[in-house]
């Protein structure tokens, strides 16, 4: 490619492509001038706890944008995880995480069936489960916060407070979570198949590919991931909390994905976008929360950054 | 015959794409109240055409006069407000809004004071459409109506907007034979309100019966302009489709399939008024041809026997056995590939690579627990880059950067790397230069040597002649004849299609019991 | 077959209506020791329908009817109270102004990103929710802000034949709309939009002036929605309206407005604000029952009314492409 010669829509389009990196380069440059130890152990520690729940919902919301859809009951499938998990904790730990791995499919799986098979709009149906899930998650804790107690109590908050040779635990299911979705986007069928499906559903029919199993597939991991955040953000709180946990939640993983420069309307996921995208929304709030600036000037600086992002990452043709 | 006043003038029309010039300097004259036929098949550039003059592109070079005055619509409304209204094929109405609505959006009468005036709306619209020979109740939602009303409703909507040019897009297409008898006689009314119509359509019986001047275009030039008068069918298809310049020849000898083997029988096969009961055979290793103007059914016969639509009645046996496709799946499943007509809406899977558009089918193949062999695929690729010459700068270079024969070689490719028994090539070569034109008819013999079987659809008779052991001849979605071997000739096809006229009267009636 | 269809579709028009009966007069039998169906607790009914998000579902409505949606509303009711409190002490014509027009800035604001620079409704209005909600709990430094005015308070608290005045301004808003989408060429051009844009645009409509006239028409509801809930209230809250976009989008959908655009009606949403407030007034009563079971129920119902009102097995109507793209190639 050397002898090529770069014309300046080439210069714009590389732009265009690392624009969320060198927006969170921005960022980090911006802390090391204007932020007091910024770059310690602390600091990344903080990141690693408080990005768990966005990133882990932000992988699953990027397979499911990526195929033309949306998932907004994210929130309210990690906190009927939370009770759950809270709830059968005196069956074991991993009884009790499994569970609520399961129930999460499980509402997973009826977004799915009801998206794929019966084509209903993605948007209705995870409303629906939003609302309705979020019912079965303060009926079982009768709308009181649990506070976790008995037997396995210690070795779950574990799960939210232990760290590996100084790195909290939160790192585990991070790493896992990206390098799966990384994994199975790239190098599987079924990642091929998620982004056919949202780039061309015809073309992909006639490719034989069967898209309600797609559908079926990307619906129940998004909640399986949810779930799995809703049972680490249980452990760090050490508490159940069946109304305001994972509370918009979805929001936050909807803004990264569009952050990080995954397309709205289905065909492209950009995992590590995604990662970025949640890191940038984090380093707002680090930033202002490092420098006693009031908290609320964080939520308005994401808002322009939000609109920003995508703005210059909107492709030109659509 | 003496023409009336030309009321619209299209002169020397250029239009490029990148990568194609889709209209080389075209004239195009209509006359005031003028029944006219604007004809070709695909890619022949008759929807171009018709965007520049109702403003959906602009050319590049050439004049347009309308009405007397210079024309140069920026949008769709700058051209309705001239005087052109465009009934779409697909209908370019509101379906949940009643048929008065639909009939007055965007120019609602008004009450003194200022409200909508929904009572003048409803009595507007059903005097417009009584004028038009149509009884409905017009405060129905327009979906409540099927697609022969709701045009209708359309042309009610363009008179209505002081239309003096009303283009229809193969408005017959979706109707049965009551229902163009309809559309028929709302013509003729417009014709005498002195409203000239541009009609497009593929069945040769209602040009012949409803226009009085046609204009054919072919590769994007104009290739005849009579009156319907001065010529016949033959000669029509012969505008259309025939005198291809002989670049490539027949290659093939004789026919020397009489005793191979039979890999797919198609039998009786009925679907809505588009398929009227016709069945094929393909032998092993045989190049099946289907010939017929656009509209003849091809295409959607192949799409049945691929498993992407199902037939209402007909049997289709693959290597003897029955079988019901539920979807492309089952047949793909079987050795079945399908390359389709309309690469950007049906085949290419725009912003994935290459490589991923190619292997896409094949995955399951390559993969060990769902998980791709990053190595097969890249060698597999790099194999068929090579062996069909495809240029892309590399594998991971997203599809929708490539030309169009470079796109049509990777769709190829999809198929060929699953070792398919049959391939179903719909217009392999539109709009594809001449060389790759040449690369891809070459690989379809090939192909047929190794014992593949090939059912290739083409508009371009001459194409057909040269690759087919065997041509099936269609129209209405009947077929009318077979030819075999060295009896394949672009003069006998026009004949058979031109022949098989006359029946539609037949066919739409027996569509509808 | 043609009767059957229509019997099938008058029930599906009207069903947010039969919802509302039957919740209604089951609760009036499970409920009749203890005066359910009385005036008092019907007029409570109808001022929880007035309160709690009804104004905001009016809102929603047109932004849903163009297929868009809108999240930030209940971030900008917020905004609309707390600016109505903090200017209407002295005088409160000039806070109920300013309010309104703090609403219809913020409803530009969506219209114009959405309509304008092309993005998508999900992120655009997203993006306002949080920076409305950043900039109120700025404005306020997190703490309420009391209504003092006795005008204002009036505004939230006065009873016309025993029924709270909240539930007037619904019924005249509701009307209102209903007019608007009704008789005015605003009202044609939304369901137009909604139903075809590409049909729309063809037929001369201007597409973004009505998109954007719809997320103003939202945020000036989702402002009126905060004013009169503070009003009521004697405090305007920060943190009011949090989360309640979900509510008026299941409102909407109770409703019988299609999330897909260009298909229900003002009336509908009306009855889907009674249906939710209805739900709200049986928990109240029934005080044994675990009040949280009604967010499962309104997620059934919801999920029953799209089941009810939508072919489901019929999706990406309308929003077709005219012509085939195949000459570009």
């Amino acid at each position: 490619m050397s002898n090529t010669v770069r014309t300046k829509a080439d210069t714009v389009a590389t732009l265009k492509k690392y624009s969320a990196v060198i927006l969170l380069l921005v960022f980090l440059v911006i802390n090391a001038v204007i932020t007091p130890n910024f770059f310690s152990m602390g600091t990344v520690r903080n990141i690693i706890i408080q990005s768990c729940t966005i990133i882990l919902t932000g992988m699953g919301m990027t397979m499911v944008i990526s195929t033309g859809g949306i998932d907004i009951s994210v929130g309210a499938v990690m906190a009927l995880a939370g009770i759950v998990t809270v709830k059968l904790l005196p069956y074991g730990v991993l009884t009790a995480c499994i569970a609520a791995i399961f129930v999460g499919a499980l509402s997973g799986a009826i977004a799915g069936f009801m998206v794929g098979k019966l084509r209903v709009q993605a948007m209705v149906v995870t409303l629906a489960l939003m609302i309705g899930v979020r019912g079965v998650a303060q009926i079982l804790n009768d709308a009181k916060i649990i506070y976790i107690s008995g037997d396995n109590a210690d070795s779950f908050k574990m799960l939210g407070s232990a760290s590996l040779g100084g790195i909290p635990i939160q790192i585990i299911p991070i790493v896992l979570a990206v390098a799966i979705v990384w994994f199975v986007l790239e190098k599987t069928i079924l990642g091929r198949h998620i982004q056919a499906v949202g780039d061309n559903p015809s073309s992909a029919q006639l490719a034989g590919i069967n898209s309600t199993r797609t559908l079926m597939i990307v619906y129940i991991s998004s909640a399986v991931l949810a779930a799995i955040a809703g049972i680490f953000a249980t452990a760090k709180i050490g508490a159940a909390d069946g109304n305001s946990l994972g509370l918009l939640s979805e929001l936050d993983a909807i803004a990264a994905v569009a952050v990080g420069g995954t397309c709205m309307s289905g065909g492209r996921a950009k995992i590590f976008g995604t990662v970025i995208g949640a890191l940038i929304m984090l380093l707002i709030t680090i930033t202002v929360n490092m420098n006693n600036i009031t908290y609320e000037y964080a939520q308005v600086l994401k808002a322009f950054i939000i609109i920003f992002a995508v703005y210059i990452q909107r492709d030109k043709a659509a | 015959m003496a023409r009336n006043k030309i009321l619209l003038e299209m002169r020397g029309i250029v239009k490029n794409f990148p990568g194609v010039r889709a209209l080389k300097g075209v004239d195009f004259f209509v006359a005031e109240g003028e029944v006219h036929a604007l004809m070709g098949e695909n890619g022949a550039g008759k929807s171009t055409l018709i965007k520049t003059l109702t403003g959906i592109y602009q050319r590049d070079e050439g004049s347009i006069t309308f009405d007397g005055k210079e024309l140069n619509p920026k949008t769709a409304l700058e051209a309705q407000n001239a005087g052109i209204s465009t009934i779409y094929q697909e209908l370019n109405l509101v379906p949940f809004q009643t048929v008065y609505e639909n009939m007055y959006l965007g120019r609602e009468p008004r009450t003194k004071t200022g409200v909508i005036d929904r009572k003048a709306m409803i009595t507007g619209c059903e005097q417009v459409l009584a004028d038009l020979g149509i009884h409905i109740n017009v405060t129905a939602p327009l979906s409540a109506y099927g697609t022969a009303i709701q045009q209708m409703v359309a042309i009610g909507r363009a008179i209505s907007v002081n239309a003096k040019l009303v283009i229809m897009d193969e408005p017959t297409s979706s109707l049965d034979t009551k229902e163009v008898r309809v559309l028929f006689d709302i013509i003729k009314k417009l014709k005498a309100k002195n409203i000239a119509v541009i009609f497009i359509s593929h069945r040769l019986d209602e040009i012949f019966e409803i226009c009085e001047h046609v204009t054919i275009l072919k590769d994007g030039t104009l290739s005849g302009e009579v009156d319907i008068g001065e010529i016949d069918q033959l000669r029509l298809i012969n505008l259309m489709i025939g005198k291809e310049a002989k670049q490539l020849e027949r290659t093939k000898k004789g026919y020397t399939l009489e005793n191979a083997e039979t890999l797919v029988e198609m039998k009786d096969i009925r679907q809505g008024t588009r398929l009227n009961g016709l069945g094929i055979t393909i032998k092993k290793g045989e190049v099946l041809g289907l010939a017929g103007l656009l509209g003849s059914g091809r295409t959607e016969l192949s799409k049945v026997l691929f498993g992407a639509t199902q037939p209402d009645e007909g049997e289709i046996f693959w290597m003897g056995q029955e079988q019901k496709f539920k979807n492309p799946k089952d047949a793909i499943g079987l050795g079945m590939g399908f390359c389709t007509e309309d690469r950007k809406v049906e085949g290419i899977i725009p912003h994935l690579s290459v490589r991923e558009n190619m292997t896409i089918a094949l995955l399951p193949q390559i993969s060990k627990m769902g998980v791709v062999s990053a190595s097969k695929q890249r060698q597999i690729v790099d194999e068929y880059i090579k062996r069909l010459a495809i240029k892309t700068p590399t594998q991971n270079q997203p599809i929708r950067n490539l030309s169009g024969g470079n796109q049509q070689k990777v769709l190829l490719a999809r198929w060929l790397c699953m070792n398919p028994k049959l391939v179903i090539m719909d217009e392999p070569t539109r709009g594809i230069d001449v060389g790759a034109k040449a690369e891809i008819e070459a690989l379809i013999q090939e192909l047929a040597s190794q014992g593949i079987s090939i059912l290739m659809i083409s508009s371009e008779i001459a194409e057909l002649e040269r690759n087919c052991d065997r041509v099936v001849v269609m129209r209405e979605g009947r077929k009318l004849g077979e030819l075999i071997g060295d009896d394949i000739h672009q003069d006998k096809v026009m004949e058979i299609i031109a022949s098989g006229g006359g029946e539609l009267e037949n066919i739409g009636g027996a569509a509808n019991e | 077959m043609n009767k059957a269809k229509n019997i099938y579709q008058w029930f599906s028009s009207k069903s947010s209506i039969a919802a509302f009966l039957i919740l209604f007069i089951f609760s009036s039998i499970v409920f009749s020791g203890r005066s359910f169906a009385s005036f008092d607790s019907i007029a409570n009914l109808f001022r929880k329908a007035a309160s709690d998000g009804g104004f905001l579902a009016l809102g929603m409505t047109f932004v849903i009817l163009i297929a868009q949606i809108d999240l930030s509303v209940g971030a900008v009711m917020a905004l609309g109270g707390v600016i109505m409190a903090m200017f209407g002490a002295q005088n409160p014509i000039l806070g109920i102004v300013l309010g309104l027009l703090a609403g219809i800035f913020c409803g530009f604001l969506n219209g114009f990103m959405v309509a304008k620079m092309r993005i998508s409704s999900w992120v655009a209005t997203l993006a306002t929710m949080l920076g409305v909600r950043g900039i109120v709990l700025l404005m306020t430094n997190k703490k309420p802000v009391s209504v003092s005015n006795d005008a204002l308070i009036a505004l939230g608290n006065t009873k016309i034949f025993g029924i709270n005045i909240l539930v007037y301004f619904l019924v005249i808003a509701t009307l209102i709309c209903m007019h608007l989408s009704h008789n005015t060429k605003f009202g044609m051009g939304i369901y137009a939009v909604g139903g075809n844009e590409e049909a729309a645009k063809m037929m001369g409509l201007k597409v973004d002036k009505i998109k954007i006239l719809c997320y103003v028409m939202c945020g000036f509801f989702a402002a009126l929605a905060g004013m009169l809930l503070a009003n009521r209230l004697y405090t305007a809250q920060p943190t009011a309206g949090d989360t309640w976009e979900t509510t008026a989008i299941a409102m909407c959908a109770l409703g019988g407005i299609k999330l897909s655009g260009g298909e229900g009606k003002f009336s509908g949403t009306f009855f889907g604000i009674l249906v939710i407030a209805t739900i709200n007034t049986i928990f109240n009563f029934a005080g044994n029952l675990n009040s949280w079971w009604q967010n499962i129920i309104m997620g059934l119902l919801v999920l029953i009314s799209i089941g009810v009102q939508s072919d489901v097995l019929k999706i990406g109507k309308g929003k077709k492409h005219t012509w085939k793209q195949e000459e570009a190639a």
